[in-house]
């Protein structure tokens, strides 16, 4: 663990070895976490890192399983915003905690609202707003009606809320995940004067750019636990991004050679389009061969679930082409992908990879179950749907009783051995992986990895898309990296590092687009 | 052309008044209810509980005010059971509301039955009028005047509203979102009770099986095509009074009176389809809260 | 992995067996003190009950008669549950569906049995259908919440049917709105015509029987067929249904539709069955409603709901009979210990699974 701790002789908040275990996951394990009065401080780290546990439970919303809280050098009991919020802890929440169809004034007072015998005294709260508003620098309607304001007006809002109850402290979560460049630069602004009035930030992020742009610390967490805490000086975005993504080589995969074969996919600028009208996946173009791994790396949130969705038929694109063999597959739903050829094991295994309340069976075929082989025109092929259950249970080394239990009782790594097995039982041409192994054990994790690669030696193709930057590195040919909707490198896997990934993956750098494109396309030369 | 005057007589416009009181003080209980995110479908049973009670409480002390009183705690009992199974115990708030309706219906005629021997009992007494009008038809504009100052002037109100929209909101800042959403249901119980006093001993004079006659889901229809605002509550349910007046009086050539019947249904859903103006109901509606961690 | 088999039987112990039982439990309980408070002995009261029911093949079958139309009340409500939607229009589809059937039953007179008989079921499943499918169908295109215009749906049918009834099919010598009857094709056979140890003269026939063959259908549609796997998989967990290139929307209509089926069908008990032969409007009502709490009583599955149905039927034909011995103590106690039985049954189902839940973290 590496510290700076003379830095900080005296914080003003220590959390000391924080547990917080959810069911199935441990989410903070034993995290050391300080802050020193009137800095900036970043925590930074992978999804799943931990980060917003650990300041949620900071906040009160969570208790947490062990650990102690120190304010000022006192042993305080949050256990609730209310007693957070009495401290001068104040939270701006990554999903606002806004009411869309009240005004500004009456949104900001909720809970601490100016009232003469209950009856509101909204013009009091309207100057008190804006004088708070107009000491860090914006100017605000007091009257206008949250719904009809931008995402970068209603984190003004949020700031101004957690201000008017007086906080002395402010943790913003992901503060910067929904705004436009021009209102991230304003919310800099507004961050640097509330440091001015000696207020002390803790913001949670994994743009590193943000990082050394507003950050006088920063503390990196992984897996749920803190891997380090850097003065900013002292520190560079490469070494953040390895002590972020580096999670340790526990594995080498065997990668045998094979053979490339025909085409099986080529993507011509794909663009996915928000109901905002926001661009969330910008002209991608790539192409996939036989016995070719194209790796997706990236940090999780710059359009790769987008990109996946809609290449799979659960989202549409807006504009660019799919063509598998030849054929335009681009408007093709699902169930038409699956008859080409094309697998999917969706990045969230709960939410869009199984059904809980389904058996292993019943599991075993979701997506396949109109295939000839699972039904007739009517009725479920229920015997043959249990053999080739069984077979995969057995094939795939999946714990269950049986293949009657509900896939609720089996444990995340089988749920996710069940999806692979689906998947790859059906012989597909071209296989869509989405983060196949997040959190799953290391046993597991090497069974999806070895047969992953065994597809791949039989002349399968496999579209990776992984924020694991070992598991891009050790299974892909191929690797595109994906930063804020577009893919702005694209290296073969040999002549690549981590490190030189880590860069680009925090957009820092980019290749010129023409050779990306035409990389990605798998063109040697230009003329070709 | 009969009919066509008889619209516009001044005795329809008093019928419209009457019929106008029960349903729009559903409606006025459905809209606390729902403000606070609580579907309240009870609406129907606790009309008929408070037209039972006050009907019962009116002929044993010969107060039709003690009788009103009386509709109005049988209404805030209702909801009471209400609020704690859909609230405290979570209880899906639509089949707390089926129960209860059902609960409503069987126990007013079990009781009809077992005090008076029928199922239809006439109410003794009643309030002396005010201009030729019932006193709780004041009472209602006045306690519509001040819901709206309540919800939208109050800090209480204010409460209120958050907890419909975005209970997690609320509870970060530290407002209790259980507390909050009582408090809506009860008074949606203690208004439609009060609608169903109003009904038996002001207006009809009786108690009589089933008397809500889907009063109270003309009332939840009210609050919808009203777009969940007191005002527009008492608009619609002014509507649905005069239709339902012209039900009772007059007989229009071309249009039968079951269409006048299916009217504020048809209107809902024509509101809810957006047909008619788009009407967002709150959005915490039907939900419950969870706590995190 | 023994244990959490184990689990799994616990859970659906508790939650499908035991929490139904001690909701009837607690209704009866209450039930019981009302009646001791009008001064009858609550045991002599509720063993006369099951004497009538029970006690001769005669009171079986006028509480097999009672039950039937709950069973197509409630799987009404049960089918909708398995696709995630929540049909509480089981009220209005029943109407709309029987007018359906009874209309056929006295137009289409020449028709013999059973071509009439089940022609009257289709037509009676038709018009359910219908009007399941109308919310299913603003659900789907225009987002209004099923449960709002299920409700309005059950008031429409009503005044509906009622001006088609008063206006288009009375005779205006009868006293009380109702159809023509309708022919002998369409008449549903009574049990003792179909099992010969069953006795003449009741008016149970063999709805009962297709309610029960309906049971049976429900399960293997719901099991062994696509469509019931795909509605299942809407219902359970829609994103992964997406996933798995289900047309979402289409089964919602569908399932609608098949859930307003049901509740069509409930009233050929009444219509088709010995007895009137034609649709009386004002004999129905609640029945829908009722239904609810029938379906949530059995759980939502097509057996139990055959077992909640039935302990309805025993109420209700329970206290009909009752009434002559115990004239005191009015037949609605049972329509009060209905709606205790269905408040009482969701609180102990929060419970039961608040302390599975706490049994499961426990490990």
């Amino acid at each position: 663990m590496e510290q700076d701790n003379h830095l900080q002789a005296d914080p003003l908040i220590r959390m000391k070895g924080i547990t917080k275990r959810f069911p199935g996951v441990l989410a903070n394990d034993s995290v050391d976490f300080s802050v020193g009065e009137g800095e900036i401080h970043a925590l930074v780290g992978e999804n799943g890192a931990g980060k917003t546990t650990l300041m949620k439970i900071l906040y009160g919303i969570y208790s947490k399983d062990s650990g102690r809280i120190y304010f000022e050098d006192e042993l305080v009991n949050i256990e609730d915003p209310k007693a957070a919020s009495e401290l001068g802890i104040g939270m701006v929440h990554q999903h606002f905690m806004l009411v869309p169809p009240l005004s500004v004034v009456d949104n900001i007072t909720l809970g601490s609202e100016i009232a003469n015998r209950g009856i509101l005294d909204r013009e009091e709260g309207k100057k008190r707003i804006k004088e708070l508003a107009n000491d860090i620098g914006f100017d605000i309607d007091p009257e206008a009606t949250v719904a009809d304001l931008s995402v970068g007006v209603r984190q003004r809002i949020e700031i101004l809320k957690v201000l008017f109850r007086e906080a002395e402290v402010l943790i913003l979560d992901e503060p910067t995940a929904v705004l436009t460049p021009q209102e991230v630069e304003s919310l800099y602004n507004i961050l640097n004067n509330l440091q001015e009035q000696g207020k002390t930030i803790i913001f949670i992020t994994h743009k590193l750019n943000e990082v050394m742009d507003l950050a006088d610390r920063v503390t990196v967490m992984r897996d749920g636990k803190e891997v380090g805490t850097k003065e900013i000086q002292k520190t560079s975005k490469n070494e953040l991004a390895n002590m972020m993504v580096g999670r340790e080589v526990l594995l080498r995969v065997e990668k045998e050679k094979a053979e490339r074969g025909e085409e099986l996919i080529r993507a011509k600028n794909l663009t996915v389009t928000n109901d905002k009208g926001v661009n969330i996946v910008e002209d991608i173009s790539f192409s996939i061969r036989e016995g070719e791994v194209f790796g997706v790396a990236g940090v999780q949130g710059n359009g790769q679930t987008e990109l996946i969705e809609a290449l799979t038929g659960i989202d549409d694109f807006s504009s660019g082409t799919v063509e598998v063999n030849g054929s335009n597959i681009t408007d093709a739903d699902g169930q038409e992908l699956r008859e080409e050829g094309i697998g999917h094991i969706p990045e969230d295994r709960l939410d869009r990879g199984m059904i809980t309340e389904f058996t292993v069976t019943e599991n075993f075929v979701l997506g396949y179950h109109t295939f000839e082989r699972y039904s007739s025109r009517l009725f479920l092929k229920l015997k043959e749907m249990d053999r080739h259950a069984e077979e995969a249970v057995e094939e795939f080394d999946i714990k269950t009783p049986s293949v009657k239990t509900l896939g609720e009782s089996l444990s995340g790594g089988n749920q996710q051995k069940l999806i692979v097995a689906r998947e790859l039982s059906q012989q597909p041409k071209l296989l869509v992986a989405a983060q196949p192994t997040r959190g799953i054990d290391v046993g597991a994790i090497e069974f999806v990895h070895e047969r992953l690669m065994k597809e791949r030696a039989r002349g399968k193709g496999l579209l990776l898309v992984s924020s694991e930057l070992d598991e891009i590195m050790s299974l892909s040919d191929r690797i595109a990296v994906m930063y804020e909707g577009e893919f702005t490198a694209v290296f073969d896997s040999d002549e690549t590092t981590k490190e030189e990934l880590g860069v680009y993956m925090t957009g820092s750098q980019r290749q010129d687009t023409e050779e990306v494109r035409r990389k990605a396309l798998g063109k040697v030369s230009l003329t070709e | 052309m009969d009919w066509l005057t008889n619209i516009f007589a001044i005795s329809t416009l008093l019928a419209t008044i009457r019929m106008a009181v029960p349903i729009s003080l559903a409606a006025l209980g459905g809209l606390f209810s729902e403000s606070t995110g609580v579907i309240n479908i009870a609406l129907e049973g606790i009309i008929l509980m408070g037209a039972f009670a006050g009907t019962i409480v009116t002929n044993t002390t010969g107060s039709p005010l003690l009788g009103l009183i009386m509709a109005v705690v049988a209404g805030i009992g209702m909801a009471l059971i209400h609020a704690i199974a859909s609230v405290t115990f979570k209880a899906n708030h639509i089949i707390s509301g089926v129960a209860l309706n059902l609960f409503a219906t069987g126990v007013t005629f079990f009781l009809a039955l077992v005090l008076t021997g029928g199922s239809q009992i006439s109410v003794e007494s009643s309030l002396p009028k005010f201009l030729g009008l019932s006193p709780v038809i004041y009472v209602t504009v006045a306690i519509f005047f001040f819901s709206g100052f309540f919800l939208y002037k109050t800090k209480l109100g204010l409460r209120l509203r958050a907890t419909g929209e975005h209970m997690a909101a609320v509870d970060s800042v530290g407002i209790s979102v259980t507390k909050m959403r009582y408090l809506g249901v009860l008074v949606s119980g203690a208004l439609a009770g009060l609608g169903g006093g109003y009904l038996a001993i002001e207006q009809a004079n009786f108690f009589t099986k089933g008397m809500s006659a889907g009063r109270g889901f003309i009332g939840l229809a009210s609050m919808i095509f009203g777009k969940w605002t007191p005002w527009g509550a008492a608009g619609a349910a002014s509507l649905f009074g005069f239709s339902q007046a012209l039900q009772f009086r007059i007989s229009i050539p071309f249009i039968p009176d079951e269409f006048l019947q299916m009217l504020p249904y048809l209107i809902t859903i024509a509101v809810l389809v957006g047909a008619v103006g788009r009407a967002t109901p709150p959005a915490e509606d039907g939900n419950h809260f969870l706590k995190e961690g | 992995m023994n244990s959490e088999r184990r689990r799994e039987l616990l859970f659906n112990l508790l939650l499908n067996g035991a929490a139904p039982l001690i909701a009837i439990l607690i209704a009866f309980a209450i039930g019981g003190l009302v009646i001791t408070f009008l001064g009858t002995n609550p045991f002599a009261f509720f063993s006369k009950m099951l004497d009538l029911n029970f006690g001769s093949m005669r009171g079986v079958s006028q509480m097999i008669y009672r039950a039937t139309p709950y069973f197509f009340t409630a799987m009404a409500l049960s089918f909708a549950f398995k696709a995630g939607l929540f049909n509480i229009g089981a009220e209005g589809q029943m109407f709309i569906g029987g007018l359906a059937l009874a209309w056929v039953g006295f137009t289409f007179t020449w028709l013999p049995f059973p071509i009439l008989f089940v022609l009257c079921l289709v037509a009676g499943f038709l018009g359910g259908a219908l009007w399941g499918a109308i919310p299913g169908y603003l659900k789907v295109k225009r987002g209004a919440h099923e449960v709002i215009t299920t409700i309005m749906m059950n008031f429409i049918a009503v005044a509906m049917v009622q001006y088609i009834v008063q206006n288009h099919f009375m005779d205006p010598d009868w006293g009380i709105p109702h159809t023509p009857s309708v022919a002998k094709g369409a008449y549903a056979p009574s049990l003792s015509a179909i099992i010969p140890w069953f006795p003449q003269g009741t008016r149970a026939n063999i709805m009962f029987l297709v309610a029960i063959i309906l049971a049976g259908l429900t399960l293997v549609l719901l099991q062994r067929t696509k469509l019931g796997y795909e509605i299942r998989a809407t219902g359970l967990n829609p994103s992964s249904a997406e996933y798995a290139g289900i047309n979402i929307s289409s089964r919602t209509v569908m399932t609608m539709a098949i859930s307003g089926g049901f509740a069509g069908m409930a009233t050929a008990n009444f219509v088709l069955g010995p007895g009137s032969h034609y649709f009386l409007k004002s004999e129905y009502g609640g029945i829908g409603f009722s239904g609810i709490a029938v379906g949530l009583l059995g759980r939502n599955n097509p057996l139990g709901v055959i077992l909640a149905a039935v302990l309805f039927g025993f109420l209700e034909n329970g206290a009909l009979g009752v009434q002559l011995y115990f004239p005191n103590v009015p037949r609605q106690i049972v329509e009060i210990m209905q709606a205790i039985i269905l408040i009482t049954l969701v609180i102990v189902l929060e419970l039961a699974r608040k302390f599975l839940k706490r049994l499961q973290k426990r490990g």
